[in-house]
């Protein structure tokens, strides 16, 4: 690594740090605009009056001005204390470590199978647009992205798993007869891998397909229509027709035009990637995935503040990586583009 | 190697994992394990703490003991209820019940031990006891039983525990049977508390301190909990399960495609739709039980104009198409609340089916003496998080109210803010649901007609009632305390502070040869007795 790439790496990891800080102070804000008491939720208990969610209030620290409650609530995240999540009973920063490699992990899953369908079909379109081919793709495309994530869930389930047995049960990562594996990345099917125990791996990924594939079905379309655009214009440029002028092979053509289009299709895989992990709370109710969507949603029906502020930043700070990470990989793969912060 | 060289690489490697069928749980089974699916999960361990999810009932009553638990009676084949009249001692080998119950007496199990192998000692005993009557989480709940102070927890020997209370109380023995009344290791506990945190509630929500037939031996919130017998219990007869994986599966599609597989030995929460689908499968026993102690109501707020007018809340109830709602909303799975043939109450029982039926004239003129015969505009509200069941009542009873000119809203309010809502009385015509513990007819009146809480949901301010339930809180003559409630059941009848629609059926999944259920009022499954056949 070069001494200009780590101070690039540095300025962008500083430039983040005003995103965590608004995100931060936003949704404080906007949980306490919200009109519940997370008091008078707690306070279900039979027989439980408005002296108790006074007391309740008081030990949430809800009775202090909204100024004081944030300082407090800063105070502690610095601390790296995300609070207490009343939904699991546990520390907010416990559960969001435990379920953002679910989640991650998911999103990973449903963009390689978007990625490995839908970017030869965008290709083989882009190579003869206005075919039966590309309004065929199209088509399919725009069926994917119309049918809602839990209609296309409960459907493989039912096809997959309950009439032709293809597919493991669909309930959470892993076969819980089995002992996970030991925790080094948090996914479980690079953890199994690592720990060497072959029934894990294969009960993880059995139990990736079917999420992952409906993922998959929700982002094939954008992958598909991006990747044709991409090489459209590609195959259009100049170069290339200097290319098949000069007769080089058509494999040849195709991969100058791939390496070309390559930077659009990675920001295109960034965004994605985001949006996935923001969006698959459906996809982790219907799959009983343990992710950190089903989660915030969970929290956000208690009037659960912790969880709910814990969610943002942790979503916040992902696409802050995830977006670095498209700008390093965008430069290597167009040595063109120059890195600027 | 390609970048697109790795992509397909790998998905072949997918592919290929995902074809070989996998073993199983119907392969694997074994009978002394069993997996339990359900919509959501347990989050805490404390049984006197704030905020506790109702699958934490089921918790408490797996890894703790009472010192009492409730009898039980058989009503299907393998398949029981409990019986809130008779007691079977738990923790107390035996206990006596002295001075016209004035004076209980507990004698413990001697042999019994803690998890931690601690000796349970009848300090354990009224250190829980203490502990109960003194957090928000459980002192009202013990209070009906009229366990209020710790000065009436007495220690007489290690072995032998007395409570003391003022007079004879018919609630005090139900009350022990809950898991309000769990007994704690008060050491472990103790070893944990803090100055500002006495009873140690913060560490007990993220761990177990008990002696119950089965210890946590893994706890993922929200996820899976695994329950692993605990074979030192002396508090019963020893359970057959060795463990049990609890695990949350939010869909109810996803629990009833694994149940029907074989693959879940339990699911709970079935979708009332799919009832009748379910139970066809040979593979699965559909276990229906009606619930007495929980009812779906609409709620009048009294105070509010025009609900103020008794004469407007009836004029709705003959407006409504009862069969209709119980159909379209629970696909008629449920005790039916309405429709009784007479005004008088057949009993003193309740809830009981109320005197309405659909009879619009008699709803038009209703209004109409009123002074609302050109109808008005109202809001109808209900919790989100209830959509399933409240959407299509809510629907219907806009449609029926419509020819009345009553121009109905509907408002969906977040599950968050319900609770704020029905707390601040903001809501004036509202679907709701609610359980009392016991079914007597004046513990269910105290707390959904009268007082200024959330569960007097008819905000109902009634000073003959209030005299009614006052004389029947001690009547021990069970013809007098008849007497008194069907005059109360009267009272609500006519005044319908709340109109009851129906009683919901307790509807589980189970693998066939799964036997000795014992269904509890918390709805959770008990594993102790289980077994299969």
């Amino acid at each position: 690594m070069n001494a200009s790439l780590i101070s690039f790496v540095l300025r962008r990891v500083l430039t983040v740090l005003p995103v965590l800080v608004g995100a931060t102070v936003f949704t404080f804000v906007v949980m306490r605009l919200l009109p519940a008491d997370p008091a008078a939720f707690l306070a279900s208990g039979p027989g439980m009056g408005a002296a108790d969610i006074a007391a309740l209030r008081a030990k949430l620290g809800l009775d202090r001005s909204l100024p004081v409650q944030f300082g407090l609530y800063a105070w502690q995240l610095l601390h790296g204390d995300f609070g207490h999540s009343f939904v699991t009973g546990n520390p907010v920063a416990l559960d969001l470590l435990q379920r953002l490699p679910a989640s991650l992990e998911l999103a990973c899953g449903g963009l390689l199978i978007a990625a490995v369908i839908g970017m030869p079909l965008g290709i083989a379109a882009a190579l003869r647009p206005g075919s039966l081919f590309d309004t065929a793709c199209r088509a399919l495309a725009v069926l994917g992205g119309a049918l809602p994530g839990f209609v296309i869930g409960v459907f493989l389930i039912y096809l997959c798993y309950f009439k032709l047995s293809w597919a493991p049960e669909p309930t959470g990562q892993i076969d819980a007869a089995l002992s996970a594996p030991r925790i080094v990345t948090g996914f479980l099917v690079i953890d199994s891998l690592l720990a060497g125990n072959m029934t894990a791996f294969a009960s993880a990924l059995g139990r990736m397909v079917l999420p992952s594939l409906t993922m998959a079905l929700f982002a094939l379309a954008p992958v598909m229509r991006m990747t044709r655009a991409a090489m459209v214009t590609a195959l259009a440029s100049d170069y290339i027709r200097s290319s098949r002028a000069l007769g080089l092979p058509n494999r040849l053509v195709l991969r100058y035009a791939l390496e070309n289009a390559g930077a659009p299709l990675i920001t295109m895989f960034g965004l994605i990637f985001s949006y996935m992990l923001g969006a698959n709370v459906v996809v982790e109710k219907v799959f009983a995935w343990p992710g950190i969507g089903a989660y915030a949603l969970d929290g956000l029906q208690a009037a659960d503040y912790s969880a709910v502020q814990g969610f943002i930043l942790v979503v916040a700070a992902v696409f802050a990586a995830v977006n670095l990470l498209v700008d390093l990989l965008c430069g290597w793969a167009d040595p063109r583009i120059p890195r600027a912060a | 190697m390609q970048r697109r060289d790795v992509l397909l690489g790998s998905a072949a490697g997918a592919a290929s994992a995902f074809l070989p069928r996998l073993q199983t749980r119907a392969e694997a089974a074994s009978l002394d394990t069993l997996r339990e699916l359900a919509e959501a999960g347990p989050n805490s361990r404390d049984p006197h703490g704030a905020g506790v999810a109702s699958p934490s009932l089921g918790t408490f009553t797996n890894i703790y003991d009472r010192l009492i638990n409730f009898g039980h009676t058989e009503i299907a084949p393998g398949i029981f209820k409990y019986d809130y009249t008779k007691f079977t001692g738990e923790l107390a080998e035996s206990f006596e019940v002295l001075d016209d119950g004035k004076r209980l007496r507990f004698h413990l199990r001697q042999s019994a031990t803690f998890h931690d192998g601690s000796p349970v000692t009848a300090a354990d005993v009224k250190w829980s006891f203490d502990r109960g009557v003194s957090l928000p989480g459980s002192k009202y709940q013990l209070a009906t039983g009229s366990l209020t102070d710790p000065a009436q927890f007495v220690v007489v020997d290690p072995a032998t525990f007395e409570i003391h209370l003022p007079r004879g109380d018919r609630y005090t023995l139900p009350n022990l049977a809950l898991t309000f009344a769990s007994i704690l290791n008060s050491k472990l506990i103790q070893s944990h508390a803090t100055a500002s945190d006495p009873w140690g509630a913060d560490w007990l929500r993220d761990n177990e301190a008990g002696g119950g037939a089965y210890r946590i031996t893994n706890w993922q919130a929200g996820q899976r909990v695994t329950y692993t017998r605990f074979d030192d219990w002396k508090s019963g007869p020893a359970p057959a399960l060795r463990q049990i994986s609890f695990e949350v599966v939010p869909t109810a599609e996803s629990r009833v495609a694994a149940l029907e597989k074989g693959d879940a030995d339990i699911a709970l929460q079935l979708p009332p739709q799919d009832i009748a689908h379910i139970a066809a499968d040979p593979h699965v026993h559909v276990v229906s039980i009606p619930v007495t102690n929980t009812f779906r109501f609409i709620a009048f707020d009294t105070q509010t104009a025009p609900f103020t007018d008794a004469r407007v809340r009836q004029a709705i109830a003959y407006a409504l198409p009862f069969e209709d709602i119980l159909q379209a909303a629970v696909y008629g799975h449920g005790t039916p609340l309405f429709g009784a043939k007479s005004a008088q109450p057949k009993n003193a029982a309740f809830p009981q089916p109320y005197p309405y039926n659909t009879e619009i004239a008699r709803a038009r003129s209703l209004l109409a003496a009123a002074g609302h015969g050109r109808g008005f505009s109202t809001t109808l509200s209900y919790n989100v998080a209830d959509n399933d069941t409240a959407e299509p009542i809510a629907i219907l009873v806009q449609q029926a109210l419509a020819p009345l000119n009553i121009n109905v809203q509907i408002e969906k309010i977040s599950a968050a803010d319900w609770a704020t809502r029905l707390t601040a009385k903001t809501v004036p015509f509202f679907i709701e649901s609610s359980s009392a513990w016991f079914n007597d007819p004046d513990y269910f009146f105290r707390i959904f007609f009268q007082g200024n809480w959330r569960w007097n949901f008819g905000s109902f301010n009634n000073p003959d009632l209030a005299k009614l339930l006052t004389a029947a809180r001690w009547e021990t003559d069970p013809a007098k305390y008849d007497a008194l409630m069907e005059k109360a059941v009267g009272i609500v009848f006519q005044q319908l502070p709340i109109l009851p629609l129906w009683q919901p059926t307790f509807e589980a999944g189970f693998k066939p040869g799964l036997t000795n259920f014992i269904y509890y009022i918390h709805g959770q499954v008990d594993y102790r007795p289980l077994r299969w056949a």
